[in-house]
């Protein structure tokens, strides 16, 4: 699954530590999202839209054709 | 009361630091109390190091533990379990095998290690059916 976390963050002109604390998690959470290393939960994948006052399918991408490494599990 | 109030501030990198002079801490005082042969100290050091570490988590203003590092522990616990396994059924073995030839004490070694591997397998299963059973499914 593609995102564009990186991309709406930087619209937004706020910095990871800042995205992290509002939706609760670690720094290292969002950084591993962003590179791709990382699948974030449903929950969690919401509570990042909500931020950004954006839908779902604005900021993840979900794509069968490349099949995912990061996880969750 | 300086310490109380730079603890009550901690930061994320302060937090690991700590943490590591803490498990540094518990496994010298653990391996003291057993080269001294008490069960003291090692329980006291583990149930204090328990706590303390249980305080600095509440005192830090960074997330520590989210969704990311429950995934990361599952798996290294499941690593874990499966290293482990493999390793005391592949020792327990050996020495069972050596019992027999050698010395009849290493298979009692042996079989404890071969039980320990199935004990902990089993606990596992216990679990797994538990949480199954908890989340439905």
């Amino acid at each position: 699954m593609e995102n564009r976390v990186k991309v709406y963050r930087a619209m937004k002109d706020i910095t990871q530590e800042n995205l992290a604390k509002s939706v609760g998690v670690s720094r290292q959470t969002i950084i591993a999202i962003e590179r791709g290393n990382y699948n974030p939960s449903l929950e969690l994948a919401f509570k990042i839209v909500k931020f950004f006052d954006v839908s779902i399918e604005d900021v993840f991408i979900y794509d069968e054709a490349s099949r995912s490494r990061a996880g969750p599990l | 009361m300086v310490f109380f109030t730079s603890v009550s501030k901690l930061d994320g990198r302060t937090y690991k630091i700590l943490l590591a002079m803490v498990i540094t801490a518990i496994g010298a005082l653990t391996a003291i109390g057993i080269s001294i042969g008490t069960i003291y100290l090692p329980v006291i050091t583990l149930i204090t190091g328990a706590l303390f570490v249980q305080y600095m988590r509440r005192r830090t203003n960074e997330v520590i533990y989210d969704e990311r590092t429950t995934i990361i522990n599952h798996k290294a616990s499941a690593a874990a379990i499966a290293g482990y396994t493999l390793g005391v059924t592949a020792i327990g073995y050996l020495l069972v095998t050596m019992g027999s030839t050698i010395d009849p004490a290493y298979k009692t070694m042996g079989y404890t290690l071969l039980y320990t591997g199935c004990g902990l397998l089993l606990l596992r299963a216990m679990f797994y059916y538990y949480y199954g059973w908890k989340h439905g499914g």
